[in-house]
């Protein structure tokens, strides 16, 4: 057993909101309160400099004038709205997937709020980050919200994140995110996946436990390997059928690049 | 089933080795709770029953690949009977004639039949046998499912090689002179040898039964169904205006097609009559509905044709005999015959009969029916005065005919086969062949054939009209073909098997043949008539007895390893391991050195390029004799330049053109290919004595070989007992009754032959020997070739017939 399950909560919800802090920040740093796609930017306050702010929201006019450092502070015109999902099915628990699903989450949430966004995670977290974040940190803890729960409460200035490994019924995904459609902004799909799930990284007689109902299989790996990457590149296909000027979606590996990189490129593709 | 190395059997234990690894991996899996378990649930419910088929198939492939292996090992064999009678060769005669078109008691046609027949013979005939197959039809036909030509094989070739639509059916009767010449054939190859020889035919009563009860063939009758018989349909014509109406009786639904220039066209139905329209070169077929047989009932008739043939029946006086023909020639439908007596012969077309005073060469076109008694300006007295004409470059067509007074008279003639007059068939030198050739379509026939010893009413004859009209039907087309080429096939009739290449080339398959060259030009050939009748002939060949044979199964058990490991390796995609394991023990299973021991390379004769082709013919015709004649094999012989020589156990020179000269270096090239071991065998083309190639040879060899002069070779020399024990040379002349060479060291390393040895074994693509030997005839040529075998065993195995241990064997052959 690692020294990690002896871990206080406090000392879990501190170390996870490290790491959601130092990922999150440098998001923030290189892409600045535009990058998450807002529509527009409007002063707000000007606040004193203190060491270890960036330098490059210095207002050096001013400066020239009062002799003094100055830091400028935007606010968004529009204020964006973000719902985060995770998938609360078994399959998640696999390997590290749920923690990966849980910092992805976390980091949205703590970059929504930077940028003053109105943020909900499921089941119902709104207000306060740190209980979300204690949520999250809680590896035991799970909840019952479906994804036709996210129906309720919608607002058509929603954006909708779907996190999960999407070992769904696909027509079911399909009629349901169609209804997302009509209920929020935007639904972004994020596949989170492990290395084996993707690659079927077995060669012999194995017996396979599903971690949902605990039933069993014993099979050859190598015999159904070819079989099990072509319903994965099936399933795949399904997911990106879905993609449109209003669906994403993005496939990440829970042990592949980091999670930085991940975000980067989510919000990039925004 | 019995085992060579049985021993071996114990290995099959390990048959269990995949059995116990697949139970082994059941218990030792590995235990994963797995995220994607979603996907493995959605690709059991379609595949589950797939997956384990294909495990259950993995475990069984596994378990035969080791049951093979260790069979492999064990070496399995079988004993099988097989006629004992085809140890030292065997001969299959078919029947390709006309009558296996006809549909056997099996329904299938008789030609399968056979086919099927001699399948069953070849399977019982021991491994090791070698022998020949031929088809009989109005001639002898080699099979030519070999590309290489060979004549003789092993029985299990020719299994291999056998494919029935390339087995060369005719549309030609089987007669008893087509298996004559096949006897013949099988003489020349085997000689004396006491060999199993088949007839399969349904013994069509176009043979003689006599000839039959009285061979050694062992006769294998194919039951057939009664033949259709004799269902002719007579087709009349009646011209009205610019039609031609066709009468056909007995009135029944037929089937027609009609040709026009080089279209076919389906009449479909054919009722009693039918109008056509008749241009020229139309012809009509016509053929019964409900036949059985495709081609029973077929008739053709040209419908504008028949009325135009004009010919002139010329005599010096009137005698019976020319009576006879002349009331022949009237029966002849279509043709309008002229009678002439005396004077000079009016018309395109004559046939002369019997002596005449006029120049021939001045006839258009002409017939010559000739008697021995009778002398003319041809003065044909004998089959011996047609000799084959060396003057003219197509010997096929060229004769030679010497008159009575003694002068020579030389020109092209065509001189046809005379069926049942056998007494030409006499030549020993490529004769008969010559007269064979049906396909010429020169302006003079000559027939020696005495009409007068005949009886009077020719009508009646039964020999010599349908003789008389098979020859005019070919004789008036030729008319109007006399320049043309080579036919091509426009149109043929459908039979049980379809006819080869070869067969269509000598138009020896009922259909419309058209010249390229001459548009509108047809040339018809009718389906022969069925046999009246089956013959039903007792078996007097040899008695036949069986003796148990291995045959062994290795080769067979080895494909089966293969296919298995093919198998496992489609299987086994993703898991390279056994993949890799059974590649290896497949190539351990092939490594059997009781077959490294059986290696041999075939002997490579070298020739000059200043060779003559014919020669070099004759060279590659002996060689693929002597394989069978000797344990020798030889590769086909190759042109080689003497830097190359090397290369080549001997070089053969036999040209008419002078030998050399060489330059400085390859003069030295030769001698050191001569001096390490090398032969150059030289073969006067011309037979002569003092030609220019022997006054070239002489001076060439003296400057390769400074000091040293043609020597006479000794009878005594080993020369003459390398193989055979000859005591004379031979060839095609015996212009000189020696061998001359020069030696080193007591080994010739040239040897001239001045009685063109090669030009005595020539054969023509038929088959027969193209050049006549004089004087001996038949022995003198198998002399030559066993002459030259020697010279090819001297090129090999030089003196080794001198070793003391040969001397008292030769010295007792010596005394007999």
């Amino acid at each position: 057993m690692s020294d990690a399950s002896f871990k206080l909560p406090e000392e879990k919800l501190l170390e996870f909101s490290k790491s959601i802090e130092v990922v999150a920040t440098k998001i923030l740093e290189g892409y600045h309160h535009s990058a998450r796609g807002g529509r527009g930017v409007e002063f707000q306050s000007a606040l004193p400099f203190s060491p270890g702010e960036d330098a490059r929201f210095i207002d050096w006019k001013r400066y020239a004038s009062t002799e003094r450092l100055y830091v400028n502070r935007y606010q968004r015109e529009e204020r964006a709205g973000w719902r985060v999902w995770i998938d609360p099915s078994e399959s998640m628990l696999y390997e590290n997937k749920a923690r990966w699903a849980r910092l992805w989450a976390g980091c949205l949430l703590y970059l929504a709020r930077s940028w003053g966004d109105s943020w909900w995670l499921a089941p119902d977290f709104s207000h306060s980050l740190e209980e979300a974040f204690r949520f999250l940190s809680a590896e035991g803890e799970s909840h019952h919200a479906t994804l036709a729960d996210l129906e309720r409460g919608s607002s058509v200035t929603d954006r909708l994140i779907l996190i999960s490994d999407f070992f769904l019924d696909s027509n079911e995904l399909q009629n349901q995110v169609r209804r997302f459609q009509e209920l929020y902004e935007s639904v972004h799909l994020i596949q989170i996946l492990s290395t084996k799930e993707r690659d079927f990284l077995f060669s012999n007689v194995t017996e396979f436990v599903d971690l949902e109902s605990n039933s069993k299989l014993i099979l050859d790996a190598a015999t159904i390997r070819r079989a099990y990457l072509k319903t994965f590149e099936s399933l795949e296909r399904d997911l990106k059928a879905l993609v449109s000027d209003r669906v994403s979606f993005m496939l990440c590996m829970s042990n592949g690049a980091s999670l930085e990189n991940q975000l980067t490129e989510f919000f990039e593709e925004l | 089933m019995s085992f060579l190395s049985s021993i071996f059997l114990w290995a099959g234990l390990s048959v269990v080795v995949p059995i116990l690894i697949a139970l082994w991996n059941r218990k030792r899996f590995q235990r994963e709770a797995f995220g994607g378990y979603y996907l493995l649930k959605r690709i059991l419910e379609t595949t589950r029953r797939r997956i384990r088929i294909l495990e259950i198939l993995k475990l069984l492939n596994r378990i035969a690949l080791f049951s093979l292996l260790v069979l492999v090992f064990a070496d399995p064999f079988r004993m099988e009977r097989r006629l004992g009678n085809a140890s030292d060769g065997f001969a299959l005669l078919i029947d390709a004639g006309r009558v296996m078109q006809s549909p056997a008691d099996t329904g299938w046609s008789l030609a399968e039949e056979a086919s099927r027949r001699a399948v069953d013979l070849l399977k019982k005939l021991p491994d090791h046998a070698q022998g020949t197959i031929f088809f009989v039809s109005d001639r002898c036909d080699s099979a030519p499912i070999f590309e290489t030509r060979r004549l003789t094989a092993r029985a299990s070739e020719w299994l291999s090689a056998w494919e029935l639509n390339k087995l060369p059916f005719t549309g030609q009767p089987t007669t008893t002179e087509g298996l004559s010449q096949c006897l013949q054939k099988i003489r020349g190859i085997f000689g004396d040898q006491k060999i199993y020889s088949a007839l399969i035919s349904p013994m069509p009563s176009t043979f003689d039964k006599k000839f039959l009860e009285t061979s050694s063939l062992q006769l294998e009758s194919l039951a057939a169904k009664p033949l259709a018989g004799d269902r002719n349909i007579e087709i009349q014509q009646e011209v009205v205006g610019e039609r031609i109406r066709i009468h056909v009786s007995p009135s029944a639904s037929r089937k027609a097609a009609v040709i026009q220039g080089a279209r076919v066209e389906d009449l479909g139905n054919l009722m009693d009559t039918v109008d056509l329209l008749a241009s020229d070169q139309t012809f009509l077929w016509v053929r019964p509905a409900d036949d059985v047989d495709p081609w029973v009932g077929h008739r053709v008739v040209s419908l504008n044709q028949s009325s135009s043939m004009k010919v002139t029946l010329w005599a010096e006086r009137e005698s019976p005999g020319y009576l006879s023909l002349l009331t022949a020639l009237r029966n002849y439908s279509g043709l309008k015959v002229n009678r002439q007596i005396g004077g000079e012969p009016s018309g395109d077309s004559i046939i002369v009969y019997r002596s005449f005073k006029f120049d021939p060469s001045s006839l258009p076109r002409a017939w010559f029916f000739l008697d021995y008694e009778h002398p003319s300006s041809f003065g044909v007295r004998d089959q011996k005065q047609w000799v084959a004409g060396l003057e003219l470059s197509d010997a096929r067509k060229a004769f030679q005919m010497v008159t009575q007074d003694g002068s020579i008279f030389v020109k092209k003639y065509l001189i046809l086969d005379l069926d049942r007059f056998e007494t030409l068939e006499s030549f020993d030198d490529g004769a008969p062949a010559l007269l064979k050739d049906r396909n010429s379509r020169d302006r003079h026939w000559i027939s020696p054939f005495d009409l007068e010893d005949l009886t009077t009413d020719l009508s009646l004859e039964p020999t010599f009209i349908p003789y008389l009209y098979r020859r005019l039907d070919r004789w008036l087309a030729v008319d109007q073909s006399t320049q043309s080429g080579e036919w091509q096939v426009l149109w043929t009739l459908a039979g049980a098997t379809p006819p080869t290449k070869e067969v269509l080339a000598r138009q020896a398959w009922p259909g419309i043949y058209i010249d390229p060259k001459s548009p509108g030009l047809f040339k018809i050939v009718e389906p022969a008539k069925l046999p009246e009748s089956l013959l039903q002939v007792s078996n007097k060949g040899d008695e036949l007895h069986w003796r148990d044979e291995k045959i062994f199964l290795k080769q067979t058990l080895l494909q089966l390893l293969a296919w298995s490991l093919c198998f496992e390796l489609l299987l086994c995609l993703a898991s390279v391991r056994w993949a890799w394991i059974g590649v290896w023990l497949f190539i351990l299973s092939l490594s059997d050195t009781t077959q490294a021991a059986n290696v041999t390379r075939p002997i490579q004769m070298g020739v000059l390029s200043s060779m003559d082709a014919d020669r070099k013919t004759a060279l590659q015709q002996i060689l693929l004799e002597f394989e069978h004649m000797s344990n020798l094999t030889f590769e086909k012989p190759e042109e080689a330049t003497p830097a190359k020589f090397w290369n080549y156990a001997a070089i053969v020179i036999s040209s008419t053109h002078p030998f050399g000269p060489f330059k400085k270096e390859e003069r030295e090239q030769i001698r050191e290919y001569c001096e390490r071991g090398g032969v150059l065998i030289f073969d006067d083309p011309l037979a002569s004595a003092d030609s220019e190639f022997y006054r070239s040879v002489k001076k060439e060899l003296s400057q390769i070989f400074p000091g040293r002069e043609m020597a006479a070779v000794s009878k005594d020399d080993v020369l003459f007992r390398t193989f055979y024990l000859l005591s004379e040379v031979s060839g095609r002349k015996l212009s000189s009754p020696y061998l001359e060479g020069i030696s080193l060291d007591k080994r010739w390393v040239a040897i001239f032959s001045f009685n063109d040895v090669l030009g005595a074994n020539l054969k023509s693509a038929r088959g027969d020997y193209a050049l006549s030997v004089s004087p001996y005839g038949i022995s003198q040529r198998t002399l030559a070739r066993r002459l030259w075998l020697n010279l090819m065993m001297y090129a090999v195995t030089l003196d080794y017939k001198d070793d003391a241990i040969h001397l008292p064997h030769i010295l007792k052959k010596r005394v007999r």
